[in-house]
């Protein structure tokens, strides 16, 4: 039960913060949140310092495209800043983080489902160069950061996990890539501890079929020109 | 065991929730089961190979544009500078308290006075924010760019840290605070202002031009008339 007299919210807050001539860089993601939380914004600029690229690095395997990755993740530094008096210390900030560019994702992915890729293109018609108009065709072509990554390993890599269908491919990343606990996987995607555990699985499963024709399984490395 | 429940333990142990009897279990599996032990191999390769990826940085210009966007969002939002949401709501009170009081003694001294319209020269407007005395607060101006005020009471001149990002203040908290203020939001707006200002000069030279045109046209006409006979 909280006491709401004393000032005990229920937010697990240290007694005192830290003073402004603490070095910011020494406090943990909690205590920097709670100083964000009193509006110091210079303790969110450290933490934007220390996680732009995990998270860059989260989204870009997430949707294999570096402007997109760039776009949300810093739209979820903004939303976490805008929200952070949401934030409570007894969840980890990295959890919480990853929750807001996850769910950022998975709305993206379900707008795309609705909308297929479309660009516009001008059609003159008849009557010359001024009655023409702009159309909108879809765009099947492969983005050129495709053809790039695919020269390499890191890009039949890349590659596979762009093939592993979208809903296990969070909870796959998250385990493989960010190393994150089952439980921190379920708060971040918030799904039931089995299901997390089946999910990354048949992620693993997809991955590996896609990988597998690569592999040199003598000495288990990657066929081709690895880096 | 079935190649199927080997697999779901070959997982677990990946994940280092396999207890002792587990992992023998899986080893007798995949001692009398080649294409097990050959999942086993190509699972380890293929998942060994997700290392190799290294990690990667966005665009330099990343934290500016967060911060950028931050501005922005709580310009939008109508949030105060390092405020969020959940503060503004906390503060919103205190405010309308404050705006209806502001307001009901606007409308009194419209009354008291008689005067509605606005005088036909008028210094830049700024809005003042009430901090107390020795540390410096920004103010917006009409023409789209910021000053900050003195603590004696003038204008002081802005200093800009970058590009839009402007240093205010003079104290050791001022400058802790600086980090999320900005002139006018973005790069591009900057630019469009500065393009915006250039485009006016130029009309008002073309304009000069047309009426030097103009007189000198006049001024030959006169020359011409008195030269005629």
């Amino acid at each position: 039960m909280t006491d709401t007299k004393n000032g005990d919210d229920g937010l697990n807050r240290p007694t005192e913060l830290p003073s402004r001539d603490i070095d910011l860089r020494e406090l943990t993601d909690e205590e920097l949140m709670l100083l964000v939380q009193e509006g110091r914004s210079r303790a969110y600029d450290v933490l934007v310092a220390r996680y732009k690229n995990r998270l860059f690095t989260y989204l870009f395997r997430l949707l294999n495209d570096r402007d997109e990755a760039e776009e949300f993740a810093q739209e979820t530094f903004v939303k976490a800043y805008i929200h952070a008096e949401k934030y409570r210390t007894v969840a980890r900030f990295s959890t919480w983080l990853y929750t807001i560019a996850t769910n950022l994702v998975r709305n993206r992915i379900r707008a795309a489902k609705r909308r297929p890729a479309m660009v516009s293109l001008w059609s003159e018609s008849a009557g010359g160069e001024d009655d023409g108009k702009w159309v909108d065709v879809r765009d099947d072509s492969q983005r050129p950061d495709d053809d790039f990554e695919r020269k390499d390993v890191r890009g039949i890599v890349q590659g596979a996990i762009g093939r592993i269908p979208e809903k296990y491919r969070s909870p796959f990343v998250l385990r493989e890539m960010s190393e994150m606990s089952y439980e921190e996987i379920a708060a971040v995607t918030g799904l039931k501890l089995g299901t997390v555990r089946s999910r990354i699985n048949r992620g693993r499963a997809h991955f590996k079929r896609s990988v597998a024709p690569f592999v040199n399984g003598r000495d288990c490395t990657l066929k081709g020109n690895g880096k | 065991m079935k190649c199927t429940k080997a697999q779901e333990l070959y997982y677990a142990s990946r994940d280092g929730f396999l207890d002792e009897s587990g992992r023998m279990r899986l080893a007798e599996h995949l001692a009398g089961c080649p294409s097990c032990a050959l999942f086993v191999k190509e699972a380890d390769a293929c998942l060994g190979a997700l290392r190799e990826l290294p990690e990667l940085s966005p665009s330099e210009g990343f934290e500016w544009n967060v911060k950028r966007r931050i501005h922005e969002e709580r310009n939008r939002l109508g949030l105060r500078e390092g405020a969020s949401i959940g503060a503004t709501r906390r503060w919103m009170p205190s405010f309308a308290l404050g705006a209806a009081a502001a307001a009901a003694v606007a409308v009194a001294a419209i009354f008291a006075f008689g005067r509605f319209g606005a005088p036909e020269t008028s210094a830049p407007t700024v809005a003042r924010s009430s901090r107390p005395s020795g540390t410096v607060s920004t103010g917006y101006v009409d023409q789209g760019a910021y000053l900050d005020y003195a603590p004696g009471g003038g204008y002081a001149a802005p200093r800009m840290v970058s590009d839009n990002v402007i240093s205010i203040g003079t104290g050791p908290d001022a400058a802790e605070e600086s980090a999320f203020r900005f002139v006018a939001g973005s790069r591009e707006d900057s630019l469009m202002r500065e393009n915006e200002l250039l485009r006016r000069r130029i009309d008002g030279l073309e304009r000069r031009m047309i009426l030097l045109q103009q007189a000198l046209e006049r001024e030959r006409a006169q020359r011409l008339n008195l030269s005629l006979p």
